[in-house]
């Protein structure tokens, strides 16, 4: 596809270092390319790849030590020249931007409505009272019910997915040339995803905005891009229309991109290992070489998950309700209750990976928690081993919080900073008194050796770790007391796709080694195609549909199964369900 | 709102009431006999005379009628008479109340109007030079004790400079110009401390609000960095602070001891102590229940502040 002629945006030889007391680092280098009138322009990488430096930089929000070179023009104009005057003129109402959280990219303390006024009042001379009366049309034709009402409500009042809406009526408030949009659907569940970028695309489209678009997640990129930026450590590796990267990449990283994206439609191979990004520094301080991995398929072990009655499930779980009362009334009777898990019957069989897959506030977490004892159910029965987890006392709980080990959601928060890794790696091993203190150690530098970590490691603080390295190290640690049961909730969904499976492949390998059995909490659906037996579908506290995982993905007979799967963005390109279509939010996309 | 704020009323008053209690009782099981105050030595020696005037001042009942008989009289807006000089307590704290009461509202003023500007540059001005001097200067504001830096303070003011008076009081209504010069030094020697708290709690808040997205956002909407931080970094980066206030704000009280005895300021707090000594037990009385009094207004006032800057505090979903 030809690409529209005239340029808006063309970035030329932007590099942005940042100078510390440590020495200066490089956050881009030399990075050139343009978005043209209309355009959609996907910014595609890894964290750390300097994707979101690129996008404050072009609206000149970089701040000291931040040094910002190279030029960045704008309908003709040198961004980076601009007085600040000026430039506080381009911000919001030339160039606008959304930013991922909808959590914290709404100030807290200002209603909704104000917040929309205000960018109308900047850029535009209105009274109060029309500028009001054009953010709660704004606010409706964002798909914002009752806007008026809405209107004087605080963000923490309102949901995820409806933050994000009223962070898409700011940015397209003032009618902006061009939208920068920074990863504003990944915090989001893959259903209020497909609704927020139906809007998004909806507006571009009414505006005849350009987007520069930020994301490292390749299904987006196919469903949305017309052109594709590649990037890697700051750099660009490779730049084209969307078809061309996406179906004949050219560089090596491009390629292992794609190749280690998810395809939510490729049937389940059991043994079939994720393909990883192979990076090998090279010598000169120039870009590292990067290489796709395949590996070999695992032949399974014997041990299929066996059918019912041919053995005991590990796990059963009995009618399981959880309650949280929020409010009790003058009298002390609960007004405000919140039913987290409402009656799920599920059994988990020995060997096998049963995935709880729902969306935020599903449940799904706090089911794990019941079953790891964590946390205790209202009613209902939790079995382990046959015998019930809430009468454990004594040795045989002892032996419960041996056998049962929980990985949890964010490696910065489940280890403790203050704690070398061997320590906490180690802990459990020192409270059920295996091994003298010299065969523990030697016992975790074997672990860490397992896990894909160097031995010398064992005396380093969390802090000096990747996201990835620190949830190998959670891994190693639940590994520590050799479970039966491993509970991961979203174990992998903080991390990047490349390092994401290399951490499942560890978890697959383990599995085969040691016959673990995994509960595997996610929301992703195209992981859990490939990495679980049974796939359970919770919602509102419910499991709606349960069985085996081809069975699921072939034929889903629940209807939110299938509004799940249908919503997962599609790395097949070509489909660009939101390009230029500029039609009317359906009912559909209303209600949330 | 309304419904939080009813809320708030009522638990205050509960805690009024529990305060009653521990006051009645930690009087009452301090060691020292105030009979033999009122008697003086010699006749306290005497067992007859010790009787009847315990009987006389309802001592000689049991704690819990004692307790009752006390609270309704307080209520009746009764708090005895002093034992020292026979007058109603209620009149001599009805002196006292607003003269220590000044002395804190000055100093809770000078420390927000210093200290929230000088941490708002200690944050602002990170690594620069003048960010280095607001931090030096809030550091050595709370470091040095009020005792110091109120005789620093006078030495500047009143001996060299002599622009203020170095103590005494002078009622309102005698000599307004006088009264207010007397109240600078006391105000600042006690706010100066707090205004150090204050700069520090608001340099930390506002740097952690800085780095937050909405900032940012407000930046990205074609704020000015100046708009962009008293519009939206400020109002966020004080509710710590006003939290802090008023946790504070009680230890204000207890800095008045030291500044009303440093500048002979006859308040709330010196009446105390003087009163202690005296084993004055009714005076002692109505002084620790309206000290109490006057922390838990201020804490229902922190509350409600808290809840018109931050709109979370009022439904509880921090």
């Amino acid at each position: 596809m030809s690409r529209p002629c005239e340029p808006l945006l063309s970035v030329e030889g932007l590099t942005i270092k940042f100078h510390t007391g440590a020495g200066t680092t490089t956050a881009i280098d030399d990075l050139s390319f343009e978005v043209r009138r209309g355009e959609v322009v996907c910014l595609v990488g890894e964290s750390g790849s300097g994707k979101s430096v690129t996008g404050l930089s072009i609206l000149r929000l970089i701040d000291p030590p931040g040094d910002v070179a190279g030029r960045v023009l704008f309908a003709g104009r040198d961004l980076l020249t601009e007085s600040e005057a000026d430039m506080t003129a381009v911000r919001g109402r030339d160039i606008s931007m959304i930013f991922q959280e909808p959590m914290t990219a709404l100030n807290p303390a200002m209603r909704v409505g104000d917040q929309i006024v205000e960018v109308l009042r900047i850029h535009e001379q209105v009274t109060p009272e029309n500028a009001m009366a054009r953010a709660i049309a704004l606010l409706d034709r964002v798909g914002i019910q009752d806007a008026a009402v809405r209107a004087r409500a605080y963000p923490h009042e309102l949901s995820g997915g409806m933050r994000q809406r009223v962070m898409i009526a700011i940015a397209c408030a003032a009618k902006p040339k061009l939208i920068i949009a920074d990863e504003p659907t990944t915090a989001l569940d893959v259903t209020v995803q497909a609704q927020v970028l139906d809007l998004l695309f909806d507006m571009q489209a009414e505006l005849g905005s350009a987007m520069l678009f930020i994301t490292h997640d390749l299904g987006v990129v196919a469903e949305i891009a017309d052109h594709v930026v590649v990037m890697y450590r700051g750099r660009i590796v490779e730049q084209g229309p969307v078809e061309q990267i996406l179906r004949a990449p050219r560089h090596a990283y491009t390629e292992a991109l794609v190749a280690s994206a998810p395809d939510v439609d490729a049937p389940r191979v059991p043994g079939r290992r994720f393909p990883t990004i192979d990076v090998t520094e090279s010598a000169d301080g120039d870009l590292p070489v990067i290489r796709s991995v395949r590996p070999e398929p695992v032949t399974r072990r014997a041990a299929e998950p066996a059918p019912a009655g041919e053995t005991v499930p590990l796990v059963e779980i009995d009618k399981l309700h959880r309650e949280f009362i929020l409010r009790y009334s003058w009298a002390g009777r609960p007004t405000d209750v919140v039913r987290a898990v409402r009656g799920v019957d599920l059994a988990i069989w020995p060997g096998s990976t049963v995935a709880l897959v729902g969306e935020s506030g599903s449940g799904k977490s706090t089911l794990g928690r019941c079953v790891a004892h964590l946390d205790t159910p209202t009613a209902g029965s939790i079995r382990f081993d046959g015998r019930n987890v809430s009468a454990l006392d004594g040795a045989q709980l002892k032996r419960f919080r041996r056998d049962v080990q929980t990985i949890f959601q964010d490696p910065y928060a489940s280890l403790n900073p203050r704690r070398r890794i061997g320590q906490s790696i180690s802990d459990g091993l020192a409270i059920h008194g295996l091994m003298s203190a010299t065969e523990r150690r030697d016992f975790v530098a074997d672990l860490l050796r397992r896990v894909g970590l160097r031995p010398e490691f064992v005396d380093r603080y969390p802090h000096e770790f990747s996201g990835g390295q620190r949830q190998r190290i959670a891994i190693a640690r639940a590994l520590a007391l050799s479970p039966r049961f491993v509970i991961a909730d979203e174990a992998v969904s903080a991390l990047d796709m490349s390092v994401r499976a290399q951490v499942l492949n560890l978890l697959a390998d383990l599995q085969e080694e040691f016959g673990l059995t995994f509960l595997f909490i996610s929301h992703d659906l195209s992981t859990v195609r490939q990495f679980s037996d049974r796939i359970a579908i919770m919602r509102r506290g419910e499991i709606v549909e349960e069985g085996e995982t081809e069975e699921i993905f072939e034929d889903p007979k629940h209807e939110y199964t299938r509004a799940l799967l249908k919503a997962v963005p599609r790395i097949k390109p070509g489909r660009n369900a939101y390009r230029g279509k500029g039609r009317k939010p359906s009912s559909a996309t209303m209600n949330e | 709102m309304h419904r939080f704020v009813a809320h708030r009323f009522v638990s205050s008053l509960i805690t009024m009431a529990l305060a009653s209690i521990v006051v009645f009782l930690s009087i009452h099981l301090l060691p020292g006999d105030p009979v033999v105050m009122v008697l003086g030595e010699q006749a306290g020696a005497d067992p007859m005379a010790v009787a009847r005037v315990r009987a006389e001042l309802g001592l000689d009942l049991p704690l819990p009628t004692q307790f009752v008989r006390w609270a309704s009289a307080v209520l009746h807006g009764d708090l005895g008479h002093s034992l020292r000089s026979g007058e109603p307590v209620v009149a001599e704290l009805a002196r006292r109340i607003p003269r220590s009461l000044e002395i804190i509202f000055g100093g809770l003023v000078a420390a927000v109007v210093f200290g929230i500007p000088l941490g708002t540059i200690a944050a602002r001005d990170r690594g620069r030079v003048s960010g280095l001097i607001a931090s030096i200067v809030a550091i050595a504001g709370f470091s040095a004790p009020v005792f110091v830096s109120g005789i620093i303070l006078v030495l500047i003011f009143s001996l060299w400079l002599g622009l203020l008076p170095s103590s005494g009081y002078v009622a309102l209504d005698d000599d307004p110009l006088t009264h207010f010069a007397c109240l600078v030094l006391p105000c600042v020697a006690i706010g100066i401390n707090f205004m150090g708290v204050v700069a520090r709690m608001t340099r930390s808040s506002l740097i952690d609000t800085l780095s937050k997205d909405y900032v940012r956002m407000a930046r990205a909407k074609g704020l000015t960095r100046g708009q962009a931080m008293t519009r939206h970094a400020l109002p966020n980066a004080l509710v710590p602070v006003i939290a802090i206030v008023g946790i504070r704000a009680g230890n204000l009280l207890g800095g008045t001891v030291i500044v009303e005895a440093l500048f002979d300021w006859p308040g709330l707090s010196s009446l105390l102590v003087s009163a202690c000594f005296a084993r004055d037990y009714p005076v002692m009385q109505g002084c620790l229940l309206s000290i109490f009094a006057i922390f838990i207004v201020i804490s229902l006032l922190i509350d409600i502040a808290q809840s018109i800057v931050d709109p979370r505090v009022r439904t509880g979903t921090k």
